[in-house]
């Protein structure tokens, strides 16, 4: 086997969620025990994450407000966001670098809108639904 | 997390599938050759994306079977150094701890990569964060099973090819660990915002 280009494009969680769900559900084309077990296990990792509740429609309209926001964000950054929607300040700082330097108090909370408007009131457990006042002031703290 | 590759691979239909729809043929042989497997310098392969082309079809003296070149592409687990992940603790040691998703399991957060300041418990065989709340220190336990948040570090891939590691080393070098693994990941949690969930959500 030879390996033609390593890497054509990135995934977002959502898309993979998608093609193997349909994939697990056509049994003509699995292909024995181990693709199986992959499918099984990236399925249960995935059914409670963020991505299990999005829609291609969703991500896209989520896009075009990033894009219209007056903050540079890079592709990977713009994964991230959708992947694992920020919740709050300090997880966003997580995903952007330099993130205290590259962004004004008005465009974190611009972002943190739209990221919470995105993953909409779902609560999973890679995602807190709630910021506390609590998350505020340790953010401050730090 | 997930990205897509592109291959190429002579796939051979044996002659007692002649009757069976090629494609079909084609998919089920790609994605049990592939799926759950590590390609190196690529990583862990999960399920066929697309078939781009399928060449024509040979058949060679003596034999039943007809080969066919294919170019495929393929959904693969590489997640981008710098990435922030989500795991679950699988094991715990004095050297770090060991996260798993469910289906990759070398996951690796050094001791040095632990919260600061950390320490590892012998007795109940966990890492704990000594945090330091105005003064008090409350400590923090990374228990078996809780899930964490952790950024990738790095990654390296291991030629666990037979032949690479039977002990036909250079003289004075020794094999180090038997069953290592061929695609591994370095994490880190010494960030704030990092490491179990439950840390920074109820303080």
């Amino acid at each position: 086997m030879e390996v033609k280009n390593p890497q054509v494009a990135v995934l977002s969680n959502h898309e993979v969620f998608d093609l193997l769900k349909k994939t697990q559900e056509n049994t003509k084309v699995l292909g024995g025990m181990n693709h199986s077990t992959i499918l099984y296990e990236v399925h249960k990792y995935m059914e409670n994450k963020a991505c299990a509740f999005q829609s291609p429609d969703k991500i896209r309209a989520y896009l075009i407000k990033l894009k219209n926001m007056p903050i540079n964000l890079t592709k990977k950054e713009k994964l991230m966001l959708i992947n694992d929607p920020p919740d709050s300040v300090l997880q966003l700082s997580l995903g952007i670098k330099d993130f205290y330097d590259r962004l004004t108090e008005t465009e974190t909370e611009m972002l943190l809108n739209a990221s919470r408007q995105f993953s909409g009131q779902v609560k999973t457990d890679g995602v807190i639904s709630e910021v506390t006042n609590g998350d505020e002031e340790e953010e401050d703290a730090n | 997390m997930f990205i897509v590759s592109e291959f190429e691979e002579v796939v051979k239909v044996q002659p007692t599938h002649l009757e069976d729809d090629q494609v079909s043929r084609i998919i089920i042989h790609l994605n049990s050759m592939l799926a759950n497997k590590v390609v190196m310098n690529v990583g862990l392969c999960i399920s066929l994306f697309d078939i781009l082309e399928i060449g024509d079809s040979i058949i060679y003296p003596g034999e039943g079977a007809y080969f066919s070149k294919v170019r495929f592409r393929f959904v693969v687990f590489r997640p981008f150094v710098e990435e922030i992940l989500i795991g679950k603790v699988k094991s715990s040691s004095s050297d770090g701890a060991v996260l798993s998703t469910g289906f990759f399991e070398d996951i690796f957060i050094p001791a040095a990569n632990m919260q600061n300041p950390s320490r590892f418990d012998v007795k109940d065989k966990v890492w704990v964060w000594e945090y330091d709340n105005c003064g008090d220190t409350v400590d923090l336990h990374m228990d078996i099973g809780e899930t964490v948040r952790f950024r990738m570090v790095s990654e390296q891939f291991v030629d666990t090819h037979p032949g690479v590691d039977s002990g036909l080393l250079d003289t004075g070098e020794i094999a180090t660990s038997k069953s290592k693994s061929p695609y591994s990941i370095v994490g880190t949690v010494r960030e704030p915002g990092l490491g179990v969930i439950g840390w920074w959500t109820d303080l």
